[in-house]
């Protein structure tokens, strides 16, 4: 291998320019100085992120609560209504009409009672 | 190619991030990464900036660097990397630059008055080694002009070392043909 080498002694060896190694050092320095740069742009996004976190959640939260609130009041309202309509009534309403003798009379009876009591 | 105590120092000292360690490395290496990239390119404005774009790249690569070879053929491996990329990146470009580069020096060497040992002429030598494909022009001159040995080509290459000596005899049986062919045109002329 060594007997088949070419010269290759004749080709025209360069050396580096004067400035090569200050421009390598400025492209370093620019890189160092974008990776400070981006590091601390990354812990302000990170920052920004936190400080949007909290209201958000607060926001959530408050959602979620107007929700239960919602829907516990629309459930109480429907409970009290039945409670309140007492069966006697209910019935009442029922039979509206079917009777012999309608609630007016009862009425009229009544009145015409205590009208007699106070003369 | 083996490790040496220094390189171990000096790249213990580019780990930290030691400048000083990576002036030390600009000194003992960069004329040489220049020339691989040189021939790689054949443009001495592009072999500047890819020995630029090595020596900005070695803080950061060095930590991936395991110090199995020695720091100049890693040093070479990246030169041939980043040679390769940006020569992938403009083929289409730097193949017709190629043809006129050829055009302008052959040119040039038919007037011009050259000596009669036709194969030492650098012109010559230089215009046969750009009718090589730029990795094999490489290995051609970091074997016979840098004299590394088969073994450091062939982990810079990441290639077994036979097809490395198959490259290489082909390379040298081609420089020889088209040596002799110039010569023996020159000499007919």
């Amino acid at each position: 291998m060594q007997d088949n080498k070419l010269d290759l002694s004749g080709l025209e060896r360069i050396t580096p320019r004067a400035d090569s190694w200050n421009k390598v050092c400025a492209r370093l320095d620019v890189e160092k100085h974008l990776e400070k740069s981006k590091a601390m742009g990354a812990g302000n996004i990170l920052q920004f992120r936190m400080s949007a976190a909290i209201p958000l959640a607060a926001s959530f939260i408050f959602i979620c609560l107007y929700l239960v609130m919602t829907a516990s009041g629309q459930s109480s309202s429907n409970v009290s209504m039945n409670s309140v309509v007492s069966t006697e009534l209910s019935s009442w309403y029922d039979n509206l009409g079917e009777a012999d003798s309608d609630d007016y009379e009862i009425l009229d009876n009544t009145t015409t009672i205590s009208y007699l009591m106070k003369e | 190619m083996s490790f040496k105590p220094a390189d171990h120092i000096i790249l213990k000292r580019i780990k930290e991030g030691s400048r000083e360690a990576l002036a030390l490395l600009w000194q003992a290496h960069s004329a040489n990464v220049l020339n691989l990239a040189f021939r790689m390119m054949k443009d001495r404005d592009q072999a500047e900036d890819i020995l630029m774009d090595v020596f900005v790249l070695v803080p950061k690569a060095v930590k991936g660097f395991r110090g199995e070879s020695a720091l100049s053929t890693w040093l070479y491996r990246l030169t041939v990397n980043a040679c390769l990329m940006k020569l992938r990146a403009q083929k289409r470009h730097h193949e017709l630059e190629e043809e006129k580069f050829d055009t302008i020096i052959e040119e040039a060497f038919g007037k011009s008055d050259v000596q009669s040992d036709i194969g030492f002429d650098p012109q010559l030598l230089t215009l046969g080694m750009n009718e090589l494909p730029a990795e094999t022009r490489s290995m051609l001159w970091l074997k016979d002009a840098e004299d590394l040995s088969v073994n450091d080509l062939a982990e810079i290459y990441s290639m077994p070392e036979g097809t490395i000596k198959a490259r290489l005899s082909r390379a040298r049986n081609f420089m020889r043909n088209f040596l002799k062919e110039r010569i023996y045109a020159r000499q007919q002329a």
